[in-house]
């Protein structure tokens, strides 16, 4: 853990954007639209399996293509979050609502990639199952939502 | 109203603004923010279909059918428009002096009529026909909602910051916009 930290102090980069508020805002607009971007698509992923919408079988499967723009989103979410840790990393590092998230992030990530995405590649009618998994998932990119939005309130 | 002595004297919105309730929020440190995670998450709820129909009409999702379950139930989308609506009115509520002077709020209620009369555009009276159309006609619609719901969040989160508030605004033109005293 030293070294991330160390790194994240020595560099300029954090301190070029502190030092330019427009780029510092430009950052968390651009986190802020991959996050809603993701948070959607999501919603739309595990929704339709939580039969909110009436869809066929054929239609489920189309929509888990989905997942490419959700994982674009992802990426573009971490890397406007990393910019952003790197100009702001004393006050987040202390934060215990950033590390929260970060961790909860890292769950929701594990769990698409290992239970989530496998499991509807391989079933495109969800039974019990696969409600209980849409369930789980949807229930951790929100949590993640929230403990993204109470860093700012703490 | 026996929370307030003058109500007389004010208007209707600054009564309400002082009202026990809104004064609740406003003082709260967990009712307002969870007021916002609310706003923030019912949003991405409206967003969601949207989102997807945008994406078929750009053929970035193939299949063509997708579209009439995401237009034609629209129950989910309309109980997530609500519940932003009266998240972001109580937001509204707790600070309405500043925010109704807001430069970026102004913008955003206006891109917000013109994103919401679009989509409705869109649903009323190309959806029903849709089988029949050639969704290429349909991209520029697309491209402009997904524009105008970017702009809409970014305005929300600049709202946030006070540049261009009344007392920082010098331009004439932007002071009759924002209607400082």
């Amino acid at each position: 853990m030293l070294f991330p930290i160390s790194l994240l102090e020595e560099n300029s980069l954090g301190a070029f954007i502190t030092n330019n508020p427009p780029f510092f805002l430009s950052i968390l607009l651009v986190h802020l639209l991959s996050f809603v971007a993701l948070l959607a698509l999501q919603m739309v992923l595990d929704l339709k399996n939580l039969s909110v919408w009436s869809l066929s079988t054929a239609d489920k499967r189309e929509l888990e293509d989905l997942i490419k723009y959700r994982w674009a989103g992802f990426a573009s979410m971490v890397f406007s979050g990393l910019l952003l840790l790197i100009a702001d990393h004393e006050k987040l590092l202390s934060n215990y609502f950033f590390m929260a998230k970060i961790a909860l992030i890292s769950f929701a990530f594990i769990f698409s990639i290992f239970i989530r995405d496998p499991y509807y590649r391989r079933h495109s009618d969800s039974g019990l199952t696969g409600k209980l998994i849409a369930l789980v998932s949807i229930s951790l990119w929100l949590a993640t939502g929230v403990l993204a939005r109470w860093v700012g309130f703490s | 109203m026996s929370w307030c002595n003058d109500c007389k004297a004010m208007s209707p919105l600054d009564a309400l603004t002082l009202s026990p309730f809104i004064t609740q929020i406003r003082e709260s440190a967990i009712l307002y923010p969870w007021i916002q995670i609310i706003h923030l998450i019912s949003l991405c709820g409206f967003l969601a279909p949207v989102l997807v129909a945008d994406l078929i009409i750009l053929g970035l999702i193939k299949r063509k059918s997708l579209l009439f379950p995401f237009v034609k139930n629209s129950a989910f989308q309309y109980v997530f428009l609500a519940i932003a609506f009266v998240s972001g009115a109580l937001l509204f509520l707790t600070a309405t002096n500043r925010i109704f002077h807001s430069f970026w709020f102004r913008w955003k209620i206006i891109f917000l009529f013109v994103a919401l009369a679009n989509g409705l555009y869109l649903k009323w009276h190309i959806a029903p026909s849709i089988g029949s159309r050639d969704l290429s006609r349909l991209k520029k619609f697309a491209i402009l909602s997904l524009s105008l719901w970017s702009v809409i969040l970014i305005l929300g989160k600049l709202i946030a910051y006070g540049w261009l508030d009344c007392g920082f605004a010098t331009h004439p033109i932007l002071i009759w916009f924002i209607q400082c005293e």
